[in-house]
């Protein structure tokens, strides 16, 4: 028997899609695969403690957990953090958490056809594919509570890469905005602020300010960086990103990602020192080198 | 003045990369693979310039290795040139944001294709990988395999038809019904487009092009489950799918392997 993976899934469940539960994973590999449903809002004084108790249960022997919360479950970068703190000693790096919502996440069907969640509460969704109707569903047998393991496995892959990835992605679309005002080179302390502001920038503008923290839950900045991930099928913030750097790679990772966040704060967002293309990419790729593995999967 | 064909990969090139060029005698000449054309200016051109990693269906692609057998296999004496945003020591790669450090001495020393031994590492996802799935016998991401299916059942019932002058109506019921062509068609377009727009900035995207094009053909028949006789017995859809089968065989046989999967018999 392999080591236990556990998705755990916080999401509106109950109102109308199939209810809390445990689903088995069909012919997979790992025998022990398993998803686990709950729709748990956050609490009134903003504990963890009820999901602390359950990861706790499945990271015991080894165990992997994957936990999904749901932005609109009140969930924010704080709990994260807290549910991070409160895994047993050594246990944290088993352990992965990511916040998602508003139907942008890869997690999603609508987002891509081998994730799990489809709507309202269930792991089925009728999608259009050129103007007719496509059934998607991750649902091996309804009966015995039992999920495809392709779709399990794809959606346990993708985010085990997933912030590399995110911050891959980030690095390479920011220096495209860049590279089209080579052969410059270097950058005066404010001239990228307003270039970065022009309305053809925005979207990179507002993962900039994502990338820094300073986007605040439930503003305006959020929910137009939540429009622009709904409609590029593609996570753009980086709520769930430094916190789990740390546990998922090591202080070092964490240590690098403050420093290119303070970089980019200080240089690129305000006027502190110029800029020099070089040296931001020589700090992505400091930051890169500490988060060890894979970017895709082929 | 010598001419390099750029392939932007879904990129905004930067204007100062064609500058650069024409500064050192190189003319940068964009060419889009999904569109007619652009190979007759290859046996004039200098080389091909990839910008990489390219960008498509929400993720970095790495296409180099599929444009090196294009043109080992086609135009063996151009180079694959390489430019990108990352840091890659490999003779024929460009640092875009070191273009002044490679003066004209530095183009004269870059490797034709069939010199080069091993192409460097990119961040992205490996096409000749994709590739390979997608005409695996097996597996969630094959393409062929199921086209396969389709294609056996329609020869059948075509034979039926046309040799042994079966009626349609027996075909249907006995062969074709059963056969549930329309819920075999829409698992081959689930997985045809999850993958085809992948191949989009790459040498064989015109020949997938052609082959969607095929598939519009017979959409309808299809999606209705092969109700309709006549496109079966004119011989419009067997033919539709042999073509098909004869642009795959012929991608196949370029880029992954030299011996053709079994699928296809």
């Amino acid at each position: 028997m392999g080591i236990t993976r556990t998705i755990i899934i916080v999401w509106s469940w109950k109102a109308a899609g199939i209810g809390e539960g445990v689903w088995q994973v069909a012919g997979s590999a790992n025998a022990n695969d398993l998803v686990v449903c709950r729709d748990w809002p956050v609490s009134q004084e903003g504990d963890t403690q009820n999901l602390a108790v359950l990861i706790r249960q499945y990271l015991q022997q080894d165990g992997e957990v994957m936990l999904f919360l749901h932005r609109y479950h009140g969930y924010s970068q704080e709990h994260l953090k807290q549910i991070i703190q409160q895994a047993p000693e050594g246990q944290q790096e088993r352990l992965r958490c990511f916040l998602f919502g508003e139907g942008a996440d890869a997690i999603y069907l609508t987002s891509n056809s081998k994730g799990l969640l489809g709507t309202s509460g269930t792991f089925s969704a009728q999608l259009n594919r050129d103007g007719q109707p496509l059934d998607v569903s991750a649902i091996a047998d309804a009966e015995r509570r039992l999920l495809k393991s392709a779709h399990f496995d794809y959606i346990w892959d993708i985010y085990q890469l997933a912030l590399r990835r995110r911050i891959f992605e980030f690095k390479e679309d920011l220096f495209n905005c860049l590279g089209q005002y080579l052969p410059q080179m270097t950058f005066e302390p404010g001239e990228l602020y307003p270039l970065l502001r022009l309305p053809e920038n925005r979207m990179l503008f507002l993962r900039l300010l994502s990338f820094v923290g300073r986007i605040r839950k439930g503003s305006d900045l959020a929910n137009e960086i939540r429009i622009f991930e709904r409609n590029n099928n593609r996570t753009l913030t980086f709520d769930d990103c430094g916190i789990q750097l740390e546990t998922s790679y090591g202080a070092s990772a964490a240590e690098q990602y403050a420093l290119l966040a303070a970089y980019v704060l200080r240089n690129v967002l305000a006027k502190g020192n110029a800029v020099s293309l070089l040296e931001l990419r020589e700090r992505f790729e400091e930051l890169l080198e500490q988060i060890s593995g894979l970017t895709y999967h082929s | 003045m010598k001419i390099v064909l750029l392939v932007d990969g879904g990129r905004p090139a930067p204007q100062a990369l064609t500058a650069y060029c024409e500064a050192v005698g190189f003319r940068l000449i964009k060419i889009t693979p999904t569109e007619g054309g652009w190979q007759k200016l290859l046996p004039e051109a200098f080389g091909v310039m990839l910008l990489l990693p390219a960008w498509g269906s929400g993720a970095y692609l790495d296409s180099s290795c599929l444009w090196q057998h294009f043109l080992a296999d086609q135009y063996p004496h151009l180079r694959l040139l390489m430019t990108s945003y990352e840091q890659v020591d490999y003779v024929n790669h460009l640092d875009l944001l070191r273009l002044a450090d490679y003066d004209a001495a530095w183009w004269q020393q870059t490797q034709e294709t069939h010199i080069t031994e091993e192409l460097p590492y990119f961040t992205g996802i490996d096409l000749s990988e994709k590739l390979k799935r997608f005409f695996a016998g097996h597996g969630d991401d094959s393409v062929v395999a199921v086209l396969s299916r389709i294609r056996l059942v329609v020869q059948m019932a075509s034979r039926e038809l046309q040799k042994m002058q079966t009626p349609y109506s027996e075909i249907y019921a006995d062969l074709v019904k059963p056969a549930q062509l329309a819920n075999k068609w829409r698992e081959w377009r689930n997985r045809w487009i999850n993958y085809y727009p992948l191949f989009e900035h790459t040498p064989l995207a015109g020949k997938l092009e052609q082959i969607a094009l095929l598939t519009e053909g017979m959409e309808h028949w299809m999606l209705a489950g092969g109700k309709e006789q006549e496109p079966l017995a004119n011989g419009m859809i067997l033919q539709v799918l042999n073509d098909m089968r004869e642009q795959l065989q012929q991608i196949e046989k370029q880029y992954v392997v030299q011996k053709l999967s079994h699928t296809y018999r």
